[in-house]
């Protein structure tokens, strides 16, 4: 029944935090793409606010994977 | 401490063994990380495996939990008492497994292979009451079934979701951005890979140190036995396993870069949260199963049922096979010294023949990408009416 549970555990965090990433990642390329200075010279600072966010964030992600890897943290 | 010649020929062919074990651990593996990259072009090859080779070093060094439980439970080691020549035969059969999937190029678990080893050799030299057969059911069976699944679907979504999000963006801008986010991808994997597969053999090399009483029961690997198994998981990484990679990156599917991403997040989030939650799954298992699970993500692409079929099998034969050379290795290596030497000797070998064939076909870090299938004799060469 554990390894059942375990299972199951491992699917949902994995499918959910690998899920995360992803869309992090990719909103964060394509507020990017979309932040670019148009032909009026507006350059679209939230746009780019929200993907350096996003981009923030997935850095964050890897420093939490890395924590994990590393006994010596915790 | 006294040792006589015998036993310190037979603690030197353990070493010995236990460090090849772990070179061919690592170029067997170095596709796990770096074959969806190397597809993809987000780094060259050559590149690719400097990389994993100086990751898997860092990480042999970063922990040695793993290498305080060696077997996992699978062999019974508080009631039989492990000898250096069963060490030495179940390496000898993992060993060899892993150099006959190598030169098919099916990526098969170094891990299970090691398992397997230790298991038939047990059984042969110890008796079936030095093997937890329920715990070969919980560590190694189950686990083979559901890696490629939690792996897949995890990276299958990712897919999905990715494409459905920069769909609106230009082909260039996506490729790029991904083949930067593959590459740290990538790398978490060989780190991870890193600190879970050198320390194996370094509590291999240490429970043999134990046995003869060189080292006490109970203790950590010694500094010397850290930096020598870092040394050879990284240095069989950087020889890099193109025939592997090959398979892995070709061979399942064609892979853009966004599905390179999500396959080696996916790889890399399943490790970390199984091995996190005590759930040790395959990294090579996982990271077929992304691949594969990738491949489906995306519409239009094609995944080669037929490799992933061979791939399955392979798996599920590895435990068994490498089991059944360890046995025999033991049976001859427990007849004494002269049995021991004898089993290096048809060890080295079959490695050789292994070797030789691999030279009929070889795939290296200029032709990996160039075909899709691992084949054993150099494929005919066909002239398009464009070459022509």
């Amino acid at each position: 029944m554990q390894e059942i549970i375990n299972f199951f555990t491992v699917l949902v965090t994995a499918v959910c935090v690998a899920g995360t990433i992803s869309c992090l990642y990719a909103n964060g390329l394509r507020l990017w793409a979309n932040s670019v200075v148009d032909a009026e010279g507006n350059a679209h600072l939230f746009t780019r606010l929200g993907s350096v966010i996003c981009f923030i964030s997935c850095v964050c992600i890897v420093l939490f994977a890395l924590w994990l890897m590393i006994p010596f943290f915790h | 401490m006294y040792m006589d010649i015998a036993t310190l020929v037979v603690v030197g062919l353990v070493i010995v063994t236990a460090l090849t074990f772990d070179f061919t651990n690592g170029f067997h593996d170095t596709a796990n990380a770096m074959a969806t990259s190397i597809a993809t072009g987000a780094l060259k090859p050559k590149t690719a495996v400097i990389a994993a080779g100086i990751l898997n070093l860092v990480g042999a060094f970063l922990s040695t939990e793993v290498a305080k439980t060696i077997s996992g439970g699978i062999i019974n080691e508080s009631q039989v008492a492990i000898g250096p020549e069963f060490i030495f035969a179940g390496l000898v059969g993992a060993i060899v497994w892993n150099l006959i999937t190598w030169l098919v190029g099916l990526p098969s678990s170094s891990s299970h292979a090691m398992f397997g080893g230790l298991v038939g050799a047990v059984i042969v030299g110890a008796g079936v009451e030095g093997v937890n057969f329920g715990m070969v059911i919980t560590k190694v069976l189950i686990p083979a079934l559901i890696s490629p699944i939690v792996a897949g679907l995890a990276a299958f979504l990712s897919v999905k979701l990715i494409l459905r999000i920069v769909r609106s963006i230009n082909e260039k801008t996506v490729d790029s951005g991904f083949r930067h986010g593959q590459t740290v991808t990538a790398c978490l994997v060989a780190l991870s890979h890193g600190t879970n597969d050198a320390q194996k053999t370094m509590g291999l090399i240490t429970l043999t140190l134990v046995a003869v009483g060189v080292q006490p029961s109970g203790s950590s690997p010694a500094l010397w036995v850290v930096a020598l198994c870092g040394l050879a998981i990284a240095l069989g990484t950087y020889t890099g396993g193109w025939r592997v990679i090959r398979t892995l990156g070709k061979g399942l599917t064609e892979i853009s870069t966004p599905q390179g991403f999500a396959a080696e997040a996916a790889s890399a989030t399943t490790i970390l949260v199984s091995s996190h939650l005590g759930f040790a799954l395959s990294t090579t298992q996982v990271c077929s199963g992304s691949i594969i699970g990738s491949g489906l993500g995306k519409k239009g692409a094609k995944v080669n049922w037929s490799v992933a079929v061979r791939m399955a099998v392979a798996w599920l034969v590895t435990f068994p096979a490498a089991g059944l050379v360890g046995a025999a290795a033991c049976a001859l290596a427990k007849t004494g010294i002269g049995g021991t030497i004898a089993v290096a000797g048809i060890a080295i070998a079959i490695a050789l023949i292994i070797v030789h064939l691999s030279h009929r076909n070889p795939i290296n870090a200029a032709n990996v990408n160039d075909q899709k299938d691992v084949k054993i004799n150099t494929p005919a060469a066909t002239t398009t009416p464009a070459a022509a």
